[in-house]
């Protein structure tokens, strides 16, 4: 007797939910629990009525929208962000500042095929700075450029035997793994090609990535800039019942960073002038930049709140002085979650020596000591999470210059950054 | 379909629903359906396997492993739980045979192992697993809404609800009016965090002042110790020192209570099938060590360790429609 009772719940079920509406889905559970109620379906065969409906309701509605949303669309990702700053620069060897300042970067991420994908973006900033997409308010309301920022493809093989191939090409982001401003500005990006492999062993992976890029060129010369870098990460203790050890995080790489005709002897070539000069770097002691730039972190979480410890060292084998910088740090903490104790703020500090040779002033981290090479100093910030996607960060930068007049830069900065 | 025409179906299902006899459903406590049998071992079995999936199933599969190497001591099943997610990427790249999931795939991980294989992954329910919202005995609170439940849990209240901290904002007179409510709940690494986290705080946040107990046990013994206490288990933890408090879903006033009948009927809204997700081409038979690690986990022998692990074993009809799916 119970089968047909069966057959009519699930059909009048299923014609209930032709409309797709929350309404028949309400509907339903009056039916099964009167069924239930009434002895005609047990407890079980209404959850598997109920189930049943789920699931068809589930593979409906995707199938709606696969056919309602257009392909192209579903590819597509949006991304973009908007940083207010107030920064005032107290200058010994100058006068100081106090200015306001924005950044506004907006692009795209778009999967053109499975192992293919095109990312662009354009930014605020100097097309003769390649270390800051910043503008700043004071032009009289003059409206601002945008610049191409970004415009690269990916390529991401699959390989028999390696976990991850990645090739990039065109204008991207910093392709070497980092954990400090020593070496790159984190607003630099590469124009060139980059590839980088990826073998993962349980918690732990190794790397190399080899990229080429192309500072100047003209009829007479080119200058280029090529890199490799190797490097391993892993959770060594990964299982451990204490929480320190069961995150516990080490990462490791160095890399080789070769400048080829970029030559300093004599007076600024093309590309050292492109790049906006040689901000800190002597011209009487550095004839070219061959770098070797180990880096590595710590990492864990102590009650749930991440701890980093870092540190970054470079070493020109192309100066004769002056021709090393280290930066060691720590940071505590991930702004995620709105005034949360837990999860609503960060703070960190690092201590910097960058002498005058140790790398390319030009593409070092623009906000210490004004950019460029020859300084030394301590940083030290403090990042809210004032609302969801948005951080509140105060910053103080108090540097001086390694050698020369040893002038004091000061710079303290109020970024209010919003992601969309 | 119109209102009219809706209206007049459901008035025939009642008339007909009128000449049937009612029969009689009680409430079982949770054990073992006595129409399932015991594994019985095959010939045949041998190798490895891997499963990589759900943590909330680690345990389950740990034991499952253990009792099914019992019947096979050869056989080698490789075990790792670091999360739902981690399932369809290694079911689709053939790294495990078996993808435990405390969730179903979502429409994208459909999508890729379809794209991959040509057809859809196969999803094998192996348990019921409920949450209860477990009150000191002595508590009388009738029953909460989910939406209630928010207020008391969630920083954030982004089922819409208002902040709950006394027991008189939630219904209760007399000495309970001023009482506050005394918050007990799991770590983030639990599933359990998780799902709670997920279905009865919309996505929402914890409070602070809940407090973190490292199992579920743990969670009853603390309600149980604390008069005004309010706690979120497993169902299967209940103890005498507790009441686990019906529940109704958002926009409803319709109260379930945490028992084993409305789990089965998909009533009760804290109730979720725990998976486990094969690779099984159409017309083709799976491995016969899947298959029969599987055939296990569906006996009786397989669904004591679901009551021993604190969740609902399925009953008979359920084990049916899972082991069609098999062949």
């Amino acid at each position: 007797m119970r089968r047909w009772a069966w057959c009519l719940a699930v059909g009048v079920a299923g014609l209930l939910c032709v409309s797709g509406a929350a309404a028949a889905q309400s509907e339903v559970d009056i039916l099964l629990d009167t069924l239930v109620d009434k002895g005609i379906l047990t407890h079980v065969e209404a959850g598997l009525i109920r189930r049943e409906i789920s699931e068809t309701s589930s593979a409906r509605n995707a199938q709606v929208a696969k056919d309602v949303v257009p392909a192209w669309s579903r590819n597509w990702k949006w991304k973009g962000d908007i940083r207010l700053r107030n920064e005032y620069r107290d200058r010994s060897a100058s006068t100081n500042v106090n200015r306001q300042r924005v950044r506004f970067r907006v692009g795209f991420d778009a999967k053109v095929a499975d192992t293919l994908k095109a990312t662009g973006q354009i930014a605020t900033g100097s097309t003769s700075d390649p270390v800051s997409t910043n503008d700043s308010f004071d032009d009289s309301f003059n409206k601002k450029p945008f610049n191409l920022d970004l415009a690269y493809l990916t390529y991401t093989p699959e390989i028999m035997g390696i976990d991850e191939t990645k090739m990039t090409g065109g204008i991207m982001p910093n392709p070497h793994v980092t954990h400090s401003p020593l070496v790159w500005d984190g607003d630099l990006n590469f124009d060139g090609v980059a590839a980088k492999i990826t073998k993962e062993f349980g918690d732990s992976a190794v790397f190399a990535m080899a990229q080429l890029s192309s500072l100047d060129t003209d009829i007479h010369e080119s200058s280029q800039m090529w890199s490799m870098q190797v490097g391993a990460s892993g959770k060594l203790l990964a299982g451990s019942d204490e929480d320190i050890l069961d995150h516990l995080k080490l990462e490791g790489a160095v890399s080789w960073i070769n400048y080829g005709d970029v030559r300093a002897g004599g007076g600024e070539n093309g590309a050292i002038g492109a790049a906006g000069g040689l901000k800190g770097n002597l011209l009487a002691s550095v004839h070219d930049w061959n770098l070797i730039n180990p880096t590595g972190a710590i990492s864990t979480k102590v009650n749930g709140i991440p701890v980093k410890l870092y540190a970054d060292w470079v070493h020109n084998t192309a100066s004769t002085e002056y021709d090393n910088g280290y930066l060691f740090g720590a940071k505590v903490g991930k702004a995620k979650k709105p005034w949360d104790l837990k999860e609503g703020w960060e703070a960190g500090y690092f201590f910097e020596r960058i002498d005058p040779n140790a790398t390319f002033g030009a593409f070092t981290d623009s906000d210490f000591g004004g950019g460029g090479t020859n300084h030394k100093g301590h940083v030290y910030y403090v990042t809210l999470a004032t609302l969801k996607n948005s951080t509140l960060t105060l910053k103080y930068l108090d540097t001086q210059q390694v050698t020369g007049s040893k002038s004091h830069f000061d710079t303290l900065q109020a970024d209010w950054v919003t992601k969309f | 379909m119109n209102e009219t025409r809706r209206g007049l179906i459901c008035t025939t299902a009642a008339a007909l629903l009128a000449l049937a006899a009612p029969a009689l459903y009680a409430d079982e406590a949770v054990k073992v359906d006595s129409r399932l049998m015991d594994y019985q071992r095959v010939s045949g079995v041998s190798g490895s396997v891997n499963s990589i999936g759900s943590d909330t199933l680690n345990n389950l599969m740990t034991f499952w492993a253990e009792g099914f190497r019992t019947h096979y001591p050869s056989v080698r099943i490789q075990i790792e739980g670091k999360g739902s997610s981690t399932a369809p990427p290694a079911l689709i790249s053939g790294t495990a045979q078996l993808g435990p999931m405390s969730r179903p795939m979502k429409g994208t991980e459909i999508d890729a192992f379809e794209k991959k294989f040509g057809y859809k992954p196969t999803a094998i329910g192996v348990a019921l697993d409920a949450l209860a919202v477990y009150v000191n005995k002595d508590n009388p609170v009738q029953s909460l809404n989910l939406k209630q439940v928010d207020a008391i849990f969630s920083s954030t209240q982004s089922c819409g609800s208002e902040n709950l901290t006394t027991w008189g904002e939630a219904g209760l007179t007399g000495a309970w009016a001023a009482r506050p409510m005394s918050l007990f709940g799991r770590n983030s690494a639990s599933g359990t965090y998780g799902y709670f986290k997920e279905h009865a705080l919309c996505k929402g946040d914890y409070k602070p002042t809940v407090k973190e107990q490292p199992g579920s046990a743990a969670v009853v013994e603390g309600v149980t110790n604390d008069l005004a206490g309010v706690g979120y288990s497993g169902i299967g933890y209940k103890t005498a020192g507790v009441r686990a408090v019906p529940l109704s879903a958002i926009g409803s006033t319709k109260v379930y209570e945490a028992t084993p009948a409305h789990v089965y009927a998909g009533t009760y809204p804290l109730s979720r099938y725990l998976y486990v997700y094969v690779n099984k081409a159409p017309g083709k038979p799976l491995d016969p060590l899947v298959m029969e690690f599987l055939k296990y986990v569906l006996s009786a022998d397989g669904q004591e360790v679901v009551i021993k692990d604190g969740y609902v074993p399925l009953a008979k009809e359920i084990v049916d429609v899972e082991l069609n799916k098999l062949e």
